[in-house]
């Protein structure tokens, strides 16, 4: 083989995944990278908008404590309109959107997951972990690496991240319509083997970690009711029958664990738990949300409503704040499934 | 009007097809105002930048890792640090080779710190394995050492001169010449067998 028939045959060499790749590096420089130039203000000024791309879903995770602000334009690709969000100083954002999934940072974006769905940060936000398939995938934050990966026999879905707990962590997530238990480096809780088995016919909702508990405890439902589980010893601590309307869509954690909320098509319902991890029902009030997810740390909770623009965040004190035209900013038709979860937002 | 078109009607835009790659290197005449565009804000500059170098940036990390997921890390990551280090660029010199310069060392890095971790727990599988390749001359290519296999692919699918791929990898151009020539020979060898 010579020079020139070398040259010819890499040149018509295609790598595999390059167009999906490139959708996926414009679809990041159109998620609005902030640092890139400087950013044309005035009408007379401004670029022609670029074509919006499909930003279906979009799911933000903040953790830590409050810090500088950044603005985010998600989705709406050059159309000048911004999401402003609080970033914690050394925080991170999550974004699982159609075109991938996104550790956001003050200074940057990094692409972490493509095929993968169902992002949750890590306590610290290190890692990432992903529903991939019939496995869980483990993401490093910083490099984007994929650092473990669980095989189980069904689709996994839906995996949480425990607070910390003698420098350790589990990851609770569902595989088919079973709960699983795995440690923070995907191995078995134990420090061997492979995930342990929680509980059997779970719904499709997120398990939820009960913060500042003397024991790693989850709360999940069933379809025979509400499960409280010690999660290291694999046994259940607190049931509830399934007193609850509508179709379950959150179910999330406050006062510091003494609250337990589940959001449904319907209604509200407000379970207080004691500190054994006994459920009874405490108050429940109708709502008609079509989506609502809770912040990491159970204090806020977002609904979107019908027919409305708009996103309210609860809190669990009782206060509401409206976050005006946020579906239009995030790109998001009217009537779409709207995932967001903001844990601190200082409007 | 697709962004094409649109970029075409934008003042200091001119619009390009990512075909074939035949002179990665070769700057078109308008690339200097696309790097001042997008250097400016212009998102539309930005976008085609990126439009123009992904696929060399791209099928040269994959053909020196053999790995896609790593590829477009690289690729990504390499584009987006050139992009944002714009304002200090040199807009006298040529955009590409800047960036296929971080692309090809940063390729390298990626590769030899996997050799050493399957060197180091050797038996393990690695994190990303390699996409299994098809076609009989990339496959001879996997079989190159690393080395050879990246200076075969800024030769001939990028089109540098020894001279030039000497200077963006710190060799002497001495050894580049010598790494193609076995490359070739060994590529010969495999291909014709």
């Amino acid at each position: 083989m010579n020079e020139r028939e070398l040259r010819e045959r890499l040149g018509a060499f295609r790598a595999p995944g390059e167009s999906a790749g490139e959708e996926r590096l414009l679809a990041l420089a159109r998620a609005g990278l902030p640092a890139v130039g400087r950013r044309r203000t005035t009408a007379r000024a401004r670029v022609p908008r670029v074509p919006r791309r499909v930003v279906l879903a979009v799911a933000l995770l903040a953790l830590g404590t409050a810090g500088a602000a950044a603005a985010v334009e998600l989705g709406s690709g050059g159309r000048g309109r911004f999401v402003e969000l609080r970033l914690p100083a050394s925080g991170t954002l999550l974004v699982s959107a159609s075109s991938g999934s996104w550790a956001v940072r003050r200074d940057r974006l990094r692409l972490l997951g493509r095929p993968y769905r169902d992002g949750a940060l890590s306590p610290r936000a290190l890692n990432a972990a992903f529903a991939h398939g019939h496995s869980l995938v483990l993401v490093r934050v910083a490099n984007g690496r994929r650092i473990a990966t669980v095989p189980t026999d069904g689709p996994v879905s839906l995996p949480r991240w425990s607070l910390e707990r003698g420098g350790d962590v589990r990851i609770a997530f569902r595989s088919g319509s079973d709960l699983y238990l795995v440690g923070g480096d995907g191995v078995g809780p134990g420090g061997s083997g492979g995930p342990r088995l929680i509980g059997r016919s779970t719904l499709a909702v997120a398990p939820a970690w009960r913060p500042d508990a003397a024991r790693r405890t989850v709360a999940y439902l069933t379809r025979a009711g509400l499960r409280i589980a010690e999660a290291d010893r694999g046994r259940q601590i607190g049931t509830l029958g399934a007193v609850w309307r509508g179709t379950p869509l959150a179910l999330t954690w406050a006062r510091g664990g003494l609250v337990l909320q589940l959001a449904t098509t319907l209604e509200r319902v407000r379970f207080e738990v004691s500190p054994a991890g006994v459920p009874r029902v405490l108050d429940r009030l109708p709502a008609r949300p079509v989506a609502g997810v809770p912040s990491p740390d159970g204090r806020l909770r977002a609904l979107a409503r019908p027919g409305r623009d708009a996103i309210e965040l609860l809190g669990d004190d009782g206060t509401a704040t409206l976050l005006p035209d946020i579906r239009a900013n995030l790109d998001v038709p009217r009537g779409a499934p709207l995932r967001i979860v903001v844990s601190d937002w200082k409007g | 009007m697709d962004l094409r078109g649109r970029l075409a009607r934008t003042p200091g835009v001119v619009t390009a097809t990512a075909g074939p790659i035949t002179a990665g290197h070769a700057r078109a005449p308008d690339e200097r105002r696309l790097i001042a565009a997008a250097a400016d804000g212009s998102s539309a500059a930005v976008e085609e930048l990126y439009r123009r170098h992904w696929r060399p940036a791209y099928r040269a990390a994959y053909l020196i890792t053999r790995d896609a997921s790593a590829a477009e890390d690289i690729a990504q990551e390499a584009l987006l640090a050139a992009l944002h280090r714009l304002e200090r660029f040199d807009r006298a010199r040529p955009f590409a080779p800047w960036l296929h310069r971080i692309v090809a060392n940063r390729a390298l890095d990626y590769a030899r710190a996997r050799a050493l971790r399957r060197t180091a727990a050797e038996g393990e599988p690695a994190a990303q394995d390699p996409v299994p390749l098809d076609d009989a001359l990339v496959t001879a290519l996997g079989a190159l050492s690393l080395e050879h296999r990246a200076v075969v692919v800024l030769r001939y699918l990028l089109d540098y001169t020894p001279g030039e791929i000497a200077t963006m990898l710190e060799l002497p151009r001495g050894t580049i010449n010598s790494r193609l020539r076995r490359a070739l020979d060994a590529l010969a060898e495999v291909v014709e067998r």
